[in-house]
């Protein structure tokens, strides 16, 4: 009994153990390309509680910018505004264009692509497709001046086609246009790669393979990105080890594609 | 003149008379049930059919809130819109007009319409529509291509239909300046939306549309366009004109207009109900009609039931007043029976009443009336029967005076004669039969010379007279009479009694009459008893009673065998004796003794059983 007594004021007296625990908030290519699975993998590994969410660049910004996450992931090119932390590139992905499999056209020029999403060319006809009225659809998201598709095709949105259908979300861009044979729409190759909903075209005759997406032939590749801490946490650096490891370089390249020689 | 009222007896009257007091105010009692059942249904119809109003128009404000509910609802749906711009930019409305078919069918509506931005018709889900139908004319389409939902009911091609309808709307490219910030962290980057179209569902106002009202309110539903019925639940009334100003009533007016009308001999309650868009423009109406022909069915049912207990109460209360009446009458016909039986003379007849009320006590009052008329008559009789007997004494004594006289005299002289020839000497047989010839003079002397006191008045007033002393003495004179000799005598202290107003001596014959009766009546022997007290004043005969004066009174009893109940009335009557008058008294001891004792106002009473008899001698008391 006063053993018992004894333990048990022992035990209300010891300072709280608090477990060791990993979050990541950002870019959804980045999240299901590999970052999700990566995190589980490396907390079942290390014991370490982690907590992943998808989001885009803004939420990884502005949780790592109010310290409520360890880990932000990026999409978009990370500018001077974010030099309070440390940038580590992870892998690469592309913006794939994409219709719907039905859709005979494969390729188009990034020109034509610009014409399509501003209007100058409405009809498939214009790209050496079947007659018939385009419809663009336009997922809106992160911040114009460094999201590679605002970048590189839309320019600003003001300049989209009328007939445009903007949507806030990727499943909406894949479910219009694998439903309506008319649309084109854009997605990272993670969503689009072996996808049988929807069909990528090359862009400028280059296809977005892991390849071309690696060698930089493929117009809208881009690199995805953590930032971390300048002075990181145990846990984010131990994952980033984890990360480098070849168990977790197999899982990123599952759907990504790895820049060996870029790793840190 | 004839008044028949005079021909029945007082039972047939009060019977008549509480008849009247129902029947009387029965019509008016029937007339105002009737009217209280009339009203009573009258509000029960109006009731039902202003509930059946009431579920109508709440169906059709219901069926429009839930179309606008549909469409607002469609205007979330993502594969709806998609489809929708899909139709409108690539012009393939296949998929568009099977998704509105899928929800027109799951919906159940009659009408589902996708429109541009002009509002121009891009296809329909009831059916695939041609694109071009210009709607834009269509208030509540207008009104959701400016982004607004409406519902509302209109009038078109012939029959009226209730509409709502929503914009479709797709969100609108913004252009957002800065770096990483979430949307919706500032009011530029808020989600905004274009209109690109519109969606319109309805429901027609038809027959399947009214039937199901129908079953709901349980009304028959008709349309009115223009004062006609042009569709209608009871297929009888379409093409009927609705007249009597209803149309006008209609129109001036916010409410129901409430009617009571007979189509094909139904009766009906109807509403007439304005069918009002949202403008408050009545652009027809709505006819809710209630079969209540079981409304008057059960009015008339109650009417009857009220009818049959009426009569069925007016029956009673006969049977109720023939036994009341009866209840009544009866004591009355005892009283008259009563008075028949007093008017033949029967006054020891009694009537038993037990009514409680005024009739019992006229039966007690009449009950005292033949008691009072009883006594007066034995009190009659009785006066009668002592004045025969004064008369009869009196009479008596003046026959005896003047046979005294006549008889007297010689007597004296033949006594005088008897006794002179006695005393000589004479043969055996002389002297036997002048000794007879005495002993006869004597007696005829004692009969004159009772003969003489039953006629003598009263010598002197009554006085002072000490009634132990008179009873003593009279006991005295008697104590060795030989016919005293068996009779065992008992007397009572009189020591304290009052002093009787009396004369002694005759007194004293009185007592010594009274004490040899009653030897006589016991000649085996016997007792006799003799007691005196101050007789209260309910105890005095009839003929001392009320006088105010206090009397005394002196039993002689015996236990000998009494006076026969016949013979009493006459035991105080002159030569009235049961005994051999040819070797007894002559009857008038009693007689004289009655005489005295009335002569000193008071009286002389005989009560006798077959045990024996009692004289009372009630004598005033000496004041």
């Amino acid at each position: 009994m006063t053993l018992a007594a004894c333990l048990v004021a022992l035990l209300a007296a010891a300072p709280p153990v608090h477990a060791a625990s990993l979050s990541f908030a950002g870019a959804r290519p980045l999240f299901w390309g590999g970052m999700n699975e990566l995190l589980e993998r490396f907390g079942e590994a290390n014991g370490v509680v982690v907590f992943p969410t998808a989001g885009g660049c803004s939420e990884a910004a502005l949780g790592m910018r109010s310290g409520k996450i360890d880990m932000g992931g990026m999409c978009c090119l990370v500018d001077e505004t974010l030099s309070e932390f440390t940038v580590v590139p992870v892998a690469m992905d592309a913006m794939t264009i994409i219709v719907h499999p039905s859709n005979p056209v494969d390729s188009v020029t990034l020109e034509q692509a610009r014409d399509i999403f501003h209007g100058r060319i409405t009809d498939w006809s214009g790209v050496e497709g079947p007659v018939g009225p385009i419809t663009p659809v336009f997922r809106n998201h992160c911040d114009y001046k460094n999201e590679i598709f605002k970048r590189e095709v839309v320019g600003d949105p003001a300049l989209l086609a009328p007939a445009t259908l903007v949507v806030d979300t990727i499943a909406k861009t894949l479910n219009y246009v694998g439903k309506y044979p008319k649309s084109v729409g854009h997605v990272s190759s993670v969503f689009s790669m072996g996808a049988h909903t929807v069909k990528a075209l090359a862009v400028d005759g280059v296809y977005p393979t892991s390849e071309n997406i690696a060698s930089g032939r493929y117009p809208l590749s881009r690199e995805l990105s953590l930032l971390v801490p300048k002075n990181p946490p145990r846990e984010v650096v131990m994952f980033l080890e984890f990360m480098k490891s070849p168990e977790g370089r197999k899982i990123l390249e599952k759907r990504l594609t790895l820049i060996p020689e870029r790793l840190p | 003149m004839i008044n028949p009222w005079r021909w029945l007896n007082i039972k047939s009257k009060l019977l008549a008379l509480m008849i009247i007091v129902v029947v009387i105010p029965l019509p008016g009692a029937m007339l105002a049930i009737d009217s209280i059942v009339s009203k009573q249904f009258e509000k029960t119809g109006h009731e039902r059919v202003e509930n059946a109003t009431d579920t109508v128009e709440a169906t059709l404000e219901e069926t429009t809130d839930k179309l606008v509910s549909y469409v607002e609802l469609m205007m979330r749906d993502h594969a709806l819109i998609d489809a929708a711009y899909y139709a409108m930019v690539a012009g393939e409305r296949s998929m568009l007009f099977e998704e509105l078919k899928k929800t027109y069918k799951v919906l159940e509506l009659d009408n589902l319409q996708v429109v541009d931005r002009s509002g121009v018709l891009v296809t329909a889900g009831e059916y695939y529509a041609r694109r071009g139908s210009d709607l834009s004319g269509h208030p509540i389409i207008r009104a959701a291509l400016s982004d607004r939902t409406e519902g509302d009911l209109f009038y078109a091609k012939g029959r009226y239909v209730l509409q709502a309808a929503a914009p479709l709307r797709r969100e609108r490219i913004i252009t957002r300046e800065g770096p990483y910030s979430l949307p919706g962290e500032d009011e530029a980057r808020r989600p905004e939306y274009d209109v690109f179209g519109a969606i319109l569902a309805g429901v027609y106002i038809d027959k399947g549309f009214l039937e199901k009202i129908k079953k709901m309110s349980g009304a028959q539903l008709s349309v009115l366009t223009n004062g006609r019925v042009t569709l209608s639940t009871l297929p009888s009334l379409v093409g009927r004109k609705i007249g009597g100003g209803v149309a006008t009533a209609i129109n001036s007016s916010t409410d129901p207009v409430f009617r009571e009308e007979k189509v094909d001999k139904v009766p009906l309650f109807t509403a007439y109900l304005p069918l009002r868009n949202r403008r408050g423009e009545a652009i027809g109406a709505l006819q809710v009609a209630l079969d209540v022909s079981d409304i008057h069915r059960s009015a008339a049912a109650a009417r009857m039931s009220m009818l049959g207990i009426m009569l069925l109460s007016l029956g009673g209360a006969v049977v109720l007043a023939y036994f009341m009446a009866g209840g009544i009458t009866k004591p009355v016909r005892r009283l008259q029976e009563g008075a028949t039986r007093i008017g033949k003379g029967e006054f020891g007849s009694h009537i038993t009443v037990r009514t409680g009320d005024e009739l019992e006590s006229l039966a007690r009052s009449f009950n005292s009336m033949a008691r009072a008329l009883k006594e007066s008559e034995a009190e009659l009789k009785e006066k009668h029967r002592q004045m025969l007997l004064a008369e009869r004494h009196a009479s008596l004594g003046r026959v005896a005076a003047h046979v005294a006289h006549e008889v007297g005299n010689p007597l004296t002289s033949i006594s005088s004669f008897v006794q002179m020839l006695q005393k000589r000497r004479y043969d055996p047989f002389t002297e036997e039969a002048l000794e007879t010839i005495f002993k006869h003079i004597e007696r005829i002397s004692n009969i004159v010379a009772q003969l003489t006191g039953l006629a003598r008045p009263v010598p002197e007033g009554p006085r002072k007279c000490s009634l132990s002393e008179v009873v003593e003495d009279s006991l005295e004179i008697l104590r060795y009479d030989k016919r005293m000799s068996n009779v065992e005598v008992g007397t009572r202290d009189m020591s304290s009694l009052p002093m009787a107003a009396a004369n002694s001596d005759q007194l004293q014959q009185v007592f010594v009459n009274l004490i040899l009766n009653a030897a006589e009546a016991m000649p085996d022997g016997g007792r006799l008893t003799i007691c005196a007290a101050v007789a209260p004043e309910d105890a005095l005969p009839v003929s001392l009673s009320g006088n105010g004066a206090g009397y005394v009174r002196v039993d002689f009893c015996d236990t000998g065998c009494g006076v026969p109940p016949e013979r009493v009335g006459h035991i105080f009557e002159p030569f009235y004796s049961s005994k051999d008058r040819g070797t007894e008294g002559a009857g008038l001891g009693l007689a004289l003794s009655h005489g005295i004792v009335r002569r000193f106002n008071g009286e002389l009473t005989l009560n006798s059983t077959s045990q024996g008899s009692t004289f009372m001698v009630y004598l005033p008391i000496a004041k």
